[in-house]
């Protein structure tokens, strides 16, 4: 029992990093096959990664000095509702496919959508170092032009590659077509406005993490 | 020589299982604008990472163009958004 646990906790990581690397160079061929919805232990250190991400952003946030409790509580609530948004968002799709006559479920869903969180990660790591060595404002010097450029290419370089994993999540999870896909994000994108909103408002995500 | 059949062969029932995966969906259609949605695709199949540092560049250039260095003050938004 043991053994099996450990076992598949490895498999689960070799996996992940097969995925990412198949996320990055062939989306659509790795997107298919995690549309089936199998081995879900490979979200394990997507997990973690998330995790020590909350960690470190409540670490920067109220700086190292700050009360260990109020590190506790700020790592909790960001990790809570990462976890809400995330089953939010995933049963929003599905429900929003079917409307459309998608033909998914929460188990073709949730390993896209897991994966999709790839470039949101990256852009809050990014963001949350380069507050550390290059805290801002920036400045209209070169040098801050530079990095405000090299910054914005970054950013949009992740937004491009959400969006498209987003599309396959629609596509390969709920077996929709563009058209179907576009009648979707017309009634998801309202709700998630409101949904980061409500969220900025409650002081939990500055930039909801979806 | 001993002849099994095609169906334990297992290229065969790679391939099986390959065109079982592709089929799975019918094929995307645009209505008129197929033709094009099916000439832009195959970029993003293969390392779309290509399309999208090279698709950034030139929006961050369009940026640049519309707001000027003002691009600088939504950079330091961001930046206090993580």
């Amino acid at each position: 029992m043991g053994f099996d646990l450990f076992a598949r906790v490895i498999i689960g990581f070799i996996l992940f990093v097969r995925n990412i690397i198949g996320v990055v160079q062939t989306p659509y061929e790795t997107y298919r096959n995690l549309s089936k919805g199998n081995h879900p232990e490979q979200l394990i250190p997507l997990v973690l990664i998330v995790c020590a991400y909350f960690a470190w952003s409540a670490l920067v946030r109220h700086g190292i000095r700050a009360n260990p409790m109020l590190l506790t509580y700020s790592f909790s609530a960001l990790f809570m509702a990462s976890i809400v948004t995330f089953g939010l968002v995933v049963g929003t799709i599905v429900v929003a496919g079917r409307l459309f006559h998608g033909t998914g479920s929460f188990r073709t869903v949730v390993l896209p959508w897991g994966y999709s969180l790839t470039p949101t990660i990256m852009w809050f790591w990014i963001t949350s170092m380069l507050w550390v060595v290059f805290p801002p404002p920036r400045t209209g010097s070169v040098a801050g032009q530079l990095l405000s450029f090299v910054f914005i290419i970054t950013s949009l370089f992740l937004f491009f590659w959400k969006g498209v994993l987003y599309y396959l999540t629609l596509r390969f999870g709920m077996k929709l077509d563009l058209v179907k896909i576009l009648g979707v994000s017309a009634v998801i994108f309202p709700m998630g406005a409101l949904y980061a909103i409500i969220m900025y408002r409650l002081g939990i995500f500055r930039i909801p993490f979806i | 020589m001993k002849y099994s059949p095609m169906s334990d062969d297992h290229t065969y029932r790679l391939l099986v299982a390959k065109m079982h995966d592709v089929s799975s969906l019918s094929p995307q259609s645009v209505g008129p604008l197929s033709p094009m949605y099916h000439s832009i695709v195959p970029f993003f199949k293969h390392a779309p990472w290509r399309m999208f540092a090279a698709g950034s560049f030139v929006v961050t250039g369009i940026l640049y163009l519309l707001f000027g260095v003002a691009l600088i003050n939504i950079v330091s938004v961001l930046q206090y958004g993580f």
